[in-house]
């Protein structure tokens, strides 16, 4: 069933941890930025050493997941547009909140095996093992990163990066549909969207940097919504009917074509 | 009895700030299928402006009565996308307990209920649907018989006391 009255207290934000790779495509968005310039950075300290996860698979320690806070992306941008300064403060920020509880707690439950784990164990697959452990360090996380960068948003509009949270309500073709939690609608074209498994109803975040003469880069990504399986694809006023029956369109051919309707009287007056 | 003559209501599509309008309109209490009718309309408020909303193409159409001082709602009905694209859903269509058997002032005179089923309609073709579904109560007789005479035609018994009907949309030029 969905839940309309809980939607309202759904909280949508970005995810609050990126990989090494997503660190370093802000560095350089044509993706040539490698590990020398990734260790530079973080020698610099415009970077965090990011959290250690060691996931257990098959009762074994299943190789080292480092994950990012998400401050060190908006740090490699600063960075690359000759902020260093700023560079350099949204890492203290970001240090701070990869030694918070709330990033230990999580690294420790993603450790843990769950019996659905399946392919590899990689930063998507922490996300899905916290989800279906224990999501409250991951929500609190959340929460802090994005009151971090609601904090720094005037220094992140003066480099130029903007971000929409919000979900997917519409694909149509070429284009595709977010509703911000604000309620602004906002088209983008099909193409940016990430990856299945989105769909209608999917939380997504756009991040959109201005690059200087008219050009903007956005990178379209999952979205962190701190309840889980809220189907917005489900009719919104589905327990208060019957259900339409499953093979509708079978039931729906055998009852023959559809009268058309009969429409005699004027049209009322629209506003 | 004598007809209770009003004038033709407007229209319009509600928005997020009509909520508290549609919280507070009463369709009756009774019998029980008024009452299910009844809480598909409350849920409206917090169904308005949502992702879902926007997903189910979810439009709350209201019928406005110009009063001295603010306008009256005097029915409304809700309307969306069904299984499928082209196909709309009529969720629910209610007049005001107090309108309940009110005839428009026009020529000739016509129902309101007729008035408010025939303009969701052309809003629904208007919207691209070429189909439409809605759900009676087979105890409902006045909404069988209003659904019935404009065209939709019976699917399939639904569980409980509901039954489906279906009927084909004009195109869009015919519905303006």
């Amino acid at each position: 069933m969905t839940c309309q009255g809980c939607y309202a207290l759904i909280m949508l934000t970005e995810r609050p941890l990126l990989s090494r790779d997503e660190v370093l495509l802000a560095l350089d968005p044509a993706g040539r930025a490698g590990d020398s310039a990734f260790r530079r950075l973080k020698l610099g300290g415009f970077i965090t050493g990011g959290i250690e996860v060691k996931p257990r698979r098959g009762g074994h320690v299943n190789g080292t997941v480092t994950a990012f806070c998400a401050l060190n992306r908006d740090a490699a941008t600063a960075y690359r547009k000759q902020r260093p300064d700023l560079a350099l403060r949204l890492a203290a920020r970001a240090a701070k909140l990869e030694a918070s509880g709330p990033a230990l707690r999580l690294a420790e439950v993603a450790k843990r095996e769950t019996p659905d784990d399946v392919g590899e164990l990689d930063l998507n697959g922490i996300y899905g093992r916290v989800v279906r452990g224990d999501r409250r360090p991951a929500d609190a996380l959340a929460r802090n990163v994005a009151k971090a960068r609601r904090a720094l948003g005037k220094a992140l509009a003066d480099i130029g990066v903007s971000t929409i949270v919000g979900t997917l309500v519409r694909i149509d073709g070429d284009t595709a549909e977010v509703l911000s939690a604000e309620g602004e609608r906002y088209t983008l074209p099909a193409s940016v969207l990430p990856p299945a498994p989105i769909a209608l109803g999917s939380p997504l975040s756009v991040r959109v940097e201005s690059l200087g003469e008219g050009a903007l880069w956005t990178v379209v990504e999952p979205a962190w919504s701190d309840i889980p399986a809220v189907d917005l694809r489900a009719d919104p006023f589905a327990d208060l009917r019957p259900r339409l029956p499953a093979g509708l369109d079978d039931l729906l051919d055998r009852a023959g074509d559809a009268r058309p309707l009969a429409l005699i009287g004027p049209s009322l007056a629209w506003r | 009895m004598a007809r209770r003559l009003i004038e033709p209501p407007t229209v319009r599509i509600a928005g997020a700030d009509d909520a508290e309008a549609v919280t507070s309109f009463r369709c009756g209490h009774r019998p029980w299928y008024v009452q299910d009718a009844a809480k598909v309309i409350r849920r409206v408020e917090s169904v308005l402006g949502t992702p879902a909303a926007i997903i189910h193409r979810t439009e709350v159409l209201l019928f406005e009565e110009g009063g001295e001082e603010e306008d009256r709602l005097i029915a409304l009905s809700i309307l969306q996308q069904a299984h499928d694209s082209r196909t709309a859903d009529l969720v629910v269509l209610a007049v005001s307990e107090v309108l309940q058997g009110a005839w428009l002032r026009e020529r000739p005179a016509r129902p309101l209920c007729v008035a408010v089923l025939e303009d969701t309609l052309r809003f629904a073709a208007r919207e691209g649907y070429q189909r439409i579904l809605a759900m009676a109560a087979e105890q409902n007789t006045k909404s069988v018989r209003l659904i019935t005479r404009a065209g939709f035609t019976s699917v399939t018994q639904l569980d409980g006391d509901y039954v489906l009907y279906q009927a084909a949309l004009p195109s869009i030029d015919d519905a303006s």
